[in-house]
């Protein structure tokens, strides 16, 4: 083989960050934004048209509705929450679900094609919208000190061990749980957007730029990778919903937990 | 019983059984890591004002103990 197929080809530039920092559409108005308005329009209207006519027996799109309902309200709210009280979380648990899921999926939906959460942004924004309710949840179950108290207080330990480990939770559950939250979204959307984004414009460069006929031989493989990731990135980006949404569900249950 | 006490948050009704739920792994993992970080950064810090050794990795240690026993009395313990 020859050093100039096994040597990174001149010329080709590997996607990066700068391939997230997209130009305005219109004004400040960037693709991101259009996107989140898109979702929100979409999920309202699937949501409109799945309850306009409720049937006993239904049709496809309210069944599809119920069947999503059903997902958020028994398999995260009720096992995460409980109690009497996890009713009352489940519209916006759902809601928060639809909303990630569908701008996931934008990421892989021809033409769209970025996922809305690969700006780091707006998970950051949906993060702190999950930590006032959680928070606000706990004030007002315990009162401002018990929710400090339940939070930071590890129950049944000498004074001296609460010195160390009071800020361990402190920190963990009051401040980084947001953070987390975000970061798992973003890095895992980013990521993934980086990697189709890769493997697209390698390939489209073996074929169409490189001048060696051995990297337009060897292009469909690049294409064929593009086309497997896609799938599996619509693995992650349903998982990377369900998880934001679990967890969001989780946090709630502990600030509403009982002190025992 | 009939009478139960609101359960506790972890572990609700629809999980009948002893496995927890994928939120606490989650809670615990978060604890390690910040109580590694949160000592280990303490100590490093304590090397770096007065120019000394060894602290950033008894930090690291003590924070690592430190976070093991919380999740214990967390999760395990109660």
């Amino acid at each position: 083989m020859t050093t100039t197929a096994t040597a990174p080809a001149p010329g080709f530039e590997s996607p990066g960050v700068e391939d997230f920092q997209l130009p305005p559409v219109f004004g400040t108005v960037t693709k991101p934004v259009l996107e989140l308005v898109l979702a929100a329009i979409i999920i309202v209207a699937f949501f409109l048209v799945a309850v306009r006519k409720p049937a006993l027996v239904p049709g496809k799109t309210q069944f599809l509705g119920e069947a999503f309902h059903g997902i958020v309200r028994n398999s995260i709210a009720r096992d995460m929450i409980g109690g009497r009280e996890f009713l009352k979380y489940v519209p916006f648990l759902t809601a928060l679900f639809a909303f990630i899921l569908v701008n996931n999926l934008f990421g892989i939906i021809p033409i769209i094609q970025f996922p809305t959460f690969a700006h780091p942004g707006v998970p950051y924004a949906l993060a702190g919208l999950v930590y006032v309710v959680f928070t606000y949840a706990g004030i007002r179950k315990h009162g401002f000190g018990g929710y400090i108290r339940l939070s930071t207080w590890p129950p049944d330990v000498p004074w001296w061990v609460r010195i160390i480990l009071t800020p361990i939770e402190f920190l963990s559950n009051l401040i980084l749980r947001p953070v987390t939250l975000s970061l798992r979204l973003f890095g895992n959307m980013f990521a993934g957007h980086l990697l189709l984004l890769l493997f697209t414009l390698g390939g489209e460069y073996m074929l169409f730029e490189a001048g060696d006929w051995q990297l337009k031989v060897l292009s469909p493989f690049a294409f064929l990778m593009a086309i497997v990731f896609t799938f599996f990135e619509a693995f992650v980006q349903v998982i990377q919903a369900y998880i934001f949404v679990m967890l969001t569900a989780s946090y709630i249950g502990t600030v509403l937990a009982d002190d025992h | 019983m009939e009478q139960e006490r609101p359960h506790k948050a972890s572990g609700g009704p629809g999980s009948p059984g002893n496995t927890p739920p994928p939120g606490e792994a989650w809670t615990a993992l978060s604890h390690l890591l910040t109580g590694i970080l949160l000592f280990g950064g303490i100590g490093w810090g304590v090397d770096e004002l007065f120019d000394l050794r060894g602290f950033t990795v008894a930090g690291l240690l003590v924070g690592t103990a430190a976070s093991m026993y919380l999740i214990y009395v967390r999760y395990v313990k109660s």
